[in-house]
């Protein structure tokens, strides 16, 4: 790449892209910042996107690979508003949110995050009790194992801890990528339709599929989350750059992980003609096919996922709804200096994993309703937060360019468009 | 007692009687342990002077602050006492603030750095011609009236034959104003002993605060909850 620059850059007799040196210490500065964007993106395929991915891939196969690559575009674009708004205020998206807009706005959005996220949280749950049954431990005892070790990791350690472990937990995300080879799949066809859009308009199916990718990739939870962890990790401006990497890395990390869900279910499930609705059944289904070590290993970052979802997920509601109301909030704080913080975030991981645990609910039917509200909630956020981003009394000289204007609105109005597609054709399918 | 924001919106008409535009906010001293509003910014719909000086073009929605002395509020109805063109150009002055924008959603926080909550509002009553701030709202009602919820508000309150409280601070533990963070800092550390309640129907009336209830503690903290829960009825008298 560079040598090609070079050489063009000696054609053509000036200088076209210049490569800034890095500096060791500055590589250091960015793993010293990274985390929010990070995590975010990586928490980003969680039960419920595991599910979506591998729904695409055994129905669909490796058609829908192209949309992943426009979803890392408008995610990147999008979470870089947060990390900016978050580096630049030094507060979460949802004290903007309350600030500039007043209660009523922000008391709305809040409760329907707070719902969306409830069932996600019980989606999570119900992933790690999935992913523990195919190593034969029973519900029973993996639900408490897990709510004890979630709860246990957000109440006795600090932000960086916290932090350190989610990251941890983000390797073993690599399961997956693991998992995607094991499946012998097909490369050369998996990275030309990665590049090469193609799409039947006439088949629902598909457009609702390609739309739900999109809708599971950008999620409300995620906005609120990153932006309330930039806030909390205390990054200023002067360490924005490295934040911003991280949030393009995060981006991208999200999807190279889906590249690999939708590739192994792609070369397995679809190949044997087999569709699955939860990802608990898609580990299962692989193992006859791919292998007891490939569905294994989707098991294991099942429970990865969700272990690490059931953290974050809490969190950001917890953050959001503390912020909104003016309550102290912060993981780094202890539980006597933010008692409601906390007792949001246990309350959401008790309720979460204690719902799996008795009650017969209708995990499916939660989570399309789950979804619904994250739709409509979020083209409300991304208007909210581009007026946010946009206004100079908060954002000072660091407000959108013109360029990022266009790129921004262009993204945020084809989510909008999409979702509410999503939710129209949610609807008209129920 | 009333909520800023509900006199917020209201309309304000020239000495003629004619609508001139509504009120967008209003501007009080902060250093003052009731501050009495200082003036009022008015949206106009259209204004052909500012500073006694003839505009070129007709200025269309545009703010500007008059003076309390230039404004009379009577049966719920703001009115201008001089004509537009007399009016001055006006500035904040260095300790003056704007209820809805800089203070109405701000943090509250003790001197020992403890955040209350935000603002849901502020509370204004009339005292001999003038507005004066209450405290801040920082209860369930304030919230409610914000929320559009107030019919089912009133039908509970009818219902149940006793009002609800709200939970006020009053402006006179209010230490200082930051507008950049957007935070009140109180002049008391980590429990306020007592907070001035007001109820439902008290919130409709712009009549000064009647009988006001004192309670302890204002910051109701979980255990606190509990530990008065206990309280209470560990003093039930045995049988």
């Amino acid at each position: 790449m560079r040598f090609f620059f070079t050489r063009f850059r000696a054609q053509n007799g000036r200088k076209l892209i210049s490569f800034p040196r890095l500096h060791w210490w500055q590589l250091g500065l960015f793993f010293v910042v990274m985390g929010p964007g990070i995590i975010t993106g990586v928490v980003d395929n969680d039960i419920g996107g595991i599910a979506t991915y591998s729904s695409a891939g055994a129905s669909y196969g490796y058609q829908l690979l192209w949309v992943l690559l426009l979803s890392t575009i408008a995610l990147a674009i999008i979470q870089e508003m947060n990390a900016r708004m978050g580096a630049v205020t030094g507060k979460g998206l949802a004290a903007l949110i309350r600030e500039s807009f007043g209660i009523r706005i922000a008391f709305y959005s809040l409760i329907a995050l707070l719902i969306a996220n409830v069932g996600n949280i019980m989606a999570e749950f119900a992933g790690i009790a999935a992913g523990g049954e195919i190593f034969g431990i029973p519900r029973i005892v993996s639900i408490p194992i897990a709510i004890l070790l979630v709860t246990y990791i957000a109440l006795y350690s600090n932000y960086h801890k916290v932090e350190r472990i989610l990251l941890i937990f983000c390797l073993f995300y690599l399961a997956y990528v693991f998992a995607g080879f094991l499946a012998k799949p097909d490369w050369a066809l998996a990275l030309n339709n990665s590049i090469k859009p193609t799409m039947d308009l006439k088949d629902v199916g598909l457009v609702t599929m390609a739309i739900t990718i999109i809708g599971t990739t950008i999620a409300p939870w995620m906005q609120f989350y990153q932006q309330a962890a930039v806030a909390e990790k205390k990054i200023l401006l002067k360490d924005y750059q490295y934040e911003k990497w991280d949030t393009y890395v995060g981006s991208f990390l999200t999807n190279f992980v889906a590249f690999f869900i939708v590739v192994a279910t792609a070369a397995t499930l679809y190949k044997n003609g087999i569709l699955v609705e939860t990802a608990g059944d898609a580990a299962k289904a692989l193992i006859p096919i791919a292998g007891r070590f490939a569905g294994s290993l989707f098991a294991f970052g099942l429970i990865n996922a969700g272990l690490m979802s059931a953290i974050v997920l809490p969190a950001s509601t917890a953050y959001s709804l503390s912020e909104g109301f003016g309550w102290d909030a912060g993981i780094d704080k202890k539980f006597k200096e933010a008692p409601r913080f906390y007792i949001i975030l246990v309350t959401l991981i008790v309720f979460g994993g204690l719902s799996i645990l008795w009650s017969k609910i209708d995990l499916i039917k939660i989570m399309i309703w789950s979804q619904t509200i994250n739709g409509i909630l979020l083209p409300l956020i991304l208007i909210l937060m581009l007026i946010i981003v946009n206004n100079k009394s908060i954002m000072g000289k660091h407000t959108n360019t013109k360029f990022q204007n266009i790129i921004t609105i262009a993204t945020a109005g084809g989510v909008i468009i999409l979702t509410a597609a999503l939710v129209i054709f949610t609807i008209i399918g129920k | 007692m009333r909520f800023s924001e509900k006199l917020v919106g209201m309309k304000v008409y020239s000495h003629k009687g004619e609508l001139v535009g509504s009120v967008a906010d209003f501007v009080i001293s902060k250093d003052k342990t009731h501050p009495a509003v200082n003036a009022v910014v008015v949206l106009f719909n259209e204004v052909n002077y500012i500073g006694k000086t003839p505009l070129l073009e007709n200025a269309r929605k545009i703010k500007l602050i008059v003076p309390w002395q230039e404004i009379k509020f009577q049966n719920d109805k703001f009115t201008l006492t001089q004509g537009e063109d007399q009016l001055e150009t006006n500035y904040l002055g260095k300790s003056e603030i704007l209820v809805s924008k800089d203070i109405v959603d701000s943090v509250i926080n003790t001197t020992a750095g403890v955040s209350i909550g935000r603002v849901n509002d502020v509370v204004i009553f009339e005292q001999n011609g003038r507005l004066e701030v209450f405290g801040l709202s920082v209860g369930i009602i304030g919230i409610v009236a914000k929320l559009g919820l107030e019919i089912p508000m009133e039908i509970i309150d009818r219902g149940l034959g006793k009002s609800f409280a709200e939970t006020v601070i009053s402006w006179k533990y209010v230490k200082d104003y930051k507008p950049n963070k957007g935070s009140i800092e109180l002049n008391v550390g980590e429990k306020i002993s007592t907070a001035d309640q007001i109820d439902w129907i008290e919130s409709k009336s712009i009549l000064p605060p009647k009988n006001q209830k004192k309670r302890d503690p204002l910051i109701i903290l979980p255990w606190n909850l509990v530990r008065d829960v206990f309280r209470k009825s560990n003093k039930k008298p045995r049988h």
